[in-house]
């Protein structure tokens, strides 16, 4: 890999940058994607375009599996991305959290590609960017709308959140949603948000092990939980707490139920508590179909994820994958009845 | 002095906070309290990440003292550097707490 990472630090119109991007000098490209990653003025036309609900993205230089590891060297946000340290094809690195994210990121891709053709994040081809070690002790991971960022955890109740791939699956789903349904971030359609991720990161990771929907353990982040907890996860797709009473972690507070359903102001209207209720759904449709989850259950979930749009609830979603199912199986079909039985069961 | 501290949301999902007295607490420590707050910021603030970010934490932070109370609200994209000291102390004191 190159010692050469700094920046275009010169006034390049994009049109050149991208053409950069694309160079078969691989110093240069890396130069030109450092710049398109770190420039103010992207970012400016970025969040713009985000508020339009489309979203610019780092391209990718031949519109394939592009991965590109920052490490943020535990700066804050304003410091993302970081300094590159591993780019597509580049050798192991010794950091594990470069070398998760990088992997768990190809695996996101491939599950993407492979199984719903689909290409990155935007279906173009867009670059997958990570940065790991932000802040210190950061006891989380997220999409910043242009790219992944993952804390260490603070080594008690969390340890580095590249460490699981639903996590990693979770996140970079977030990029897929901004891009297709672009659910807004708050109640029932925030909480769809958060399903969508936590389904997509499950099968990722299903999909990676070639798990049955019998065999899978239905948890998200398990990987990550903390030496000083003895919660097994964070959250449960089954009729269960992930964990209960715990003296770190509380107790689960995800409803399965709608009549359950949170109705406070707190994590932007329960985006990720009430995401419990449609996440039952999905595990009951895959329990019921049988199988790999991401064939049937999955092909009827993502279907339903391209068809959704902003504003969209809970029961617009059990409406959409009812006809989804219908549509891949027949109206007659067992996976349709399983849908319809699913929704039933969690109170819509 | 009286601190309440909120943290939310994140990919973890998880409520967490803790409520200070500083009256009840050791001098010493009192003292290092009163200096993070004094060095976090004399004003309020409301800060918010990019609008299409996903899973990024909430904290809030609300001091009530002599001159008045002081209301800190950020996220994982926003957090002050000046706030840095006195998140990490309330963070370790925190405990989970149902979601509000």
């Amino acid at each position: 890999m190159s010692e050469d990472r700094h920046p275009l630090h010169c006034i390049l119109p994009p049109y050149i940058l991208e053409r950069l991007a694309e160079s078969p000098d691989a110093r240069v490209r890396r130069r030109a994607i450092d710049t398109i990653a770190q420039s103010a003025a992207l970012r400016a036309t970025r969040s713009t375009l985000a508020a339009m609900g489309a979203m610019a993205a780092i391209p990718s230089p031949r519109a394939r599996k592009h991965r590109l590891v920052y490490d943020a060297k535990h700066g804050n946000f304003v410091d993302l991305p970081g300094v590159l340290v591993r780019e597509e094809g580049d050798r192991a690195s010794k950091d594990p959290s470069v070398n998760e994210a990088y992997n768990h990121s190809g695996y996101t891709y491939d599950f993407y590609k492979r199984v719903f053709d689909r290409n990155s994040l935007d279906d173009r081809g867009m670059s997958l960017v990570s940065s790991v070690h932000l802040g210190r002790r950061l006891n989380n991971a997220f999409w910043t709308g242009e790219q992944m960022a993952y804390g260490d955890g603070d080594g008690s109740l969390f340890v580095r959140f590249t460490k699981s791939l639903d996590v990693v699956g979770h996140e970079l789903t977030h990029g897929v949603i901004t891009h297709t349904a672009n659910l807004e971030y708050r109640d029932e359609p925030g909480a769809l948000n958060e399903h969508l991720a936590d389904v997509f990161g499950s099968l990722v990771k299903q999909w990676k092990k070639d798990q049955t929907a019998a065999q899978a353990d239905w948890l998200i982040g398990p990987d990550i939980m903390g030496p000083d907890t003895e919660a097994e996860a964070l959250r449960t797709f089954r009729d269960e707490p992930a964990f209960e009473d715990d003296p770190l972690f509380g107790t689960d507070p995800q409803p399965k139920h709608m009549r359950d359903k949170y109705t406070g102001s707190s994590d932007s209207g329960g985006v990720h508590i009430n995401s419990g209720i449609p996440n039952h759904a999905f595990y009951l449709v895959a329990r019921a179909i049988g199988g790999r989850a991401w064939e049937k259950a999955g092909r009827i979930w993502y279907d339903s994820m391209l068809a959704l749009t902003p504003t969209c609830g809970f029961a617009d979603m059990a409406e959409r994958s009812l006809q989804e199912a219908s549509s891949l199986f027949g109206a007659r079909s067992r996976e349709r009845r399983a849908v319809r039985d699913a929704w039933k069961a969690v109170g819509l | 002095m009286r601190i309440r501290y909120r943290e939310a949301g994140g990919f973890a999902g998880i409520s967490r906070g803790v409520d200070i007295d500083t009256a009840t607490l050791p001098e010493d420590e009192a003292h290092d309290v009163g200096a993070l707050v004094e060095a976090a910021t004399p004003r309020g603030l409301q800060r918010e990440g990019p609008p299409e970010a996903r899973d990024l934490r909430g904290y809030e932070i609300v001091i009530e003292h002599d001159d008045g109370r002081t209301v800190l609200r950020f996220d994982d994209a926003t957090i002050p550097a000046a706030v840095e000291s006195l998140l990490a102390y309330l963070q370790d004191r925190a405990r989970p707490r149902p979601p509000e």
